[in-house]
Formats: structure tokens, sequence, C-alpha cells
């Protein structure tokens, strides 16, 4: 069976280095991209289930990247959950408007993040 | 008259005999309902017993129905109990892995620069203040003096804070009070401690406007923080101070 595969898109390396600990429980490939740039990039090369976002980030943000991300045909439809600030979540409309599917707060909460992500993804299988 | 006599005779024997014909069949009809009722006797026996067999298994049955509810009700109270030490154990999990990676970071480098800008992420997305700064203590008489900070106040207007004047006198964290009215310069001030000596302070202004306020892992990270940052910045200016020397490998 494939592994699924979550794309980490955050340029604070605490971030994602916190999200590979937490998601470490789950069967699934993370890969990591530090701008919204590089997170196109790797989005279209690497085919994730799934895109953690960050907002504020070098290059290109997270809106911007998620526009992009919509008007490429195989990554239209991938899930991508935004991780926004408070000042960020001012924008979440502009957040959907730009096409992501969910959103989480900084500090990231675990339970909050691995519930959405389980959401769309399914509960991972016992990790051996 | 003999003749008379005759017919008499004839007709008592006629009727002695319909009697006992009339006799005989009521003893053959009395005998098929004696057997009858042998037969119903020994039904209303068996329904009986089977009655008694069916109350007893019925009774069986409730009994062990009764059982499979009592162990399904202690299936679902395990079974909530297993789902809540879960979710505890998952929450305990995440603690760590904030603490790990704050710890990680922090200790990670020997670059000043590096070991600043660690301290700013953990405060802005571990902790989650957006107003805050950072300070050593400089000078023989312990100056404060900025080295990090985002939207926070210079080192004259901090160091006029009573909360900071407590730290920097205790040597112990500072939360501020859940339940006070007036709103205070600072949440929280953290000291940043090297042998016990104070040798710089962290003041959190103000947490993120959808954080309400500081939990338990945050008390956590405050700890890490006075004991690990204190240590990662001197050994960054002892780095400084021996250029020349070359990290082992």
């Amino acid at each position: 069976m494939t592994k699924k595969k979550i794309l980490l898109v955050d340029d604070s390396a605490t971030i994602l280095m916190m999200e590979k600990m937490v998601l470490a429980k789950f069967p699934v490939d993370l890969v990591t991209a530090s701008d919204g740039e590089d997170a196109v990039t790797k989005a279209v090369a690497e085919r994730p289930d799934l895109i953690l976002m960050d907002v504020v980030m070098p290059k290109m943000n997270g809106f911007e990247a998620c526009r992009r991300l919509r008007e490429i045909e195989s990554t239209r439809l991938t899930p991508i959950i935004m991780v926004t600030t408070r000042g960020e979540m001012e924008n979440v409309e502009a957040g959907f408007g730009s096409g992501c599917t969910d959103y989480v707060t900084k500090p990231i909460n675990a339970a909050e993040l691995l519930a959405k992500v389980r959401n769309y993804l399914g509960e991972p299988a016992a990790k051996r | 008259m003999s003749g008379d006599s005759s017919q008499g005779t004839g007709y008592v024997e006629k009727v002695r005999e319909e009697m006992q014909s009339y006799v005989n069949t009521i003893l053959s009809d009395n005998e098929k309902l004696r057997q009858v009722l042998v037969v119903l006797q020994t039904d209303k026996l068996r329904l009986t017993e089977e009655l008694r067999a069916a109350r007893e298994q019925a009774a069986a049955h409730q009994a062990q129905e009764e059982q499979l509810h009592h162990r399904l009700r202690e299936i679902g109270a395990e079974s909530e109990s297993f789902r809540s030490q879960f979710a505890e154990l998952e929450a305990h999990s995440a603690n760590l892995a904030n603490l790990y990676v704050a710890s990680y970071q922090l200790n990670g480098t020997l670059d000043r620069q590096a070991v600043l800008a660690a301290i700013q992420e953990i405060i802005v997305n571990l902790i989650g203040s957006e107003k805050f700064g950072v300070f050593e203590c400089d000078g023989p008489r312990g100056e404060l003096r900025m080295v990090v900070s985002l939207s926070g106040a210079p080192a004259e207007t901090v160091a006029s804070y009573p909360a900071v004047a407590a730290v920097l006198a205790g040597g112990e964290t500072w939360i501020a009070s859940p339940d006070a009215t007036e709103p205070a310069d600072a949440v929280a001030c953290v000291p940043l401690k090297l042998d016990g000596r104070i040798t710089g302070l962290i003041v959190i202004h103000r947490l993120l406007a959808h954080k309400a306020a500081l939990d338990a892992l945050d008390h956590e990270l405050f700890s890490l923080l006075g004991t690990h940052a204190a240590t990662a910045l001197y050994c960054t200016a002892l780095h400084e101070r021996a250029p020349a020397r070359e990290v082992p490998s």
C-alpha cells in the first residue's frame, strides 16, 4: 500500500520540527518546503495528499502559493491547511478565497492539528 | 296364562341383555376414558416438566443477558478510560515534543544570532506572543540591554516595571495573575539564569489575541528557556572569545 504524503511548508525551522514530531505517529512521508515558491515546486513534483502551509513566508506567501496550486491541475484538489497566527486569521476569508481547505492557528495545538490531519487523511494504521 | 308367562320371561331376558350390553358399553367407554386420562396426566406431567425447564432456561438467559449488559457497561467504561488515557498521552507527547524542539533549537548552534533567533521563534511560535523583549544584564550594575524584541518596550521602560524588579530581586519567574483587574505591563517575566545568577530576562508583554492564557506547557517552556537560553547565550559568548578553537566534530 502506498504511504500517504504530507508537504509541510514554513520558513520557521521550529515550526517544521514541531510539525514533524507531532505527525511522527502517522505512517506518512513528510516533505518540507521553506517558502511559497518551493512549496509550489515540491507540491507538483511530490504530489502530496495534504499540505500544511504557513502564511507569512519569504519569496511567496501562503495565500499566493495556495492560489497557484489551485491553478495547477495535479494540485487543484489537494487539501491545504493554512497555519496562521491571529493577525493572519483576520485574513482567513482571504485564505479561503485563495482556495485553502482549512486552517489551524499558531502556536500549534497538537490535538487540533492531529484531528484535522486525521479528518483529511483518515485514521492512521498503528505504526510498528 | 303360560303364553303370557313365556312372553314376560322373554321380555325380561331381552331387557337384561340390553342392560348388560349397555353396561358393557359404559364399561368400555369408561376404560377408554381412563386411558385418555392416563395419557392426559402423562402429558400434563411432561408439559409441567417442560414448562419448568423453559422457565429455568429463561431465568438463565435473563441472568446471562444481565451479565452481558454489565460486561458491556464495563467495556464501555474501559474504552472511555483508554480514550481518555490516549488523549492524555497524546497531549503529553505533544508537550514533550514542544520542549524537545525548544531545547534542540537553543542548543543546536554556537552562533549568537542563531540562538537569539531560536529564542524569538520559541516565544512567537511555541508560546504564542506577539509583543515581547529579551534582555541581557550588562555591566557591573547589571543594566538591562535589549537583544531581541518584537514590538517590546525598551530596556529603560522595562526596568521600571515592578514585576521586573521583583524578578531581578527574587530570581523567580513572574506570571501575571489571571484575576488581575488592572492591565499589567507584562504577562510574564522570565529570568535567564546561569548557576543561580541572573544573566538576562524575557519580558512577555502580550500573547496572541486568540490565546486566552498561559498554560502548563508555557510554564515548562519558561523553565526551559530560563536555563537553556542562558546557557546557550553563554556558550556563544565563550565561543566568540575563543575563535581559533574548532568545535569538536
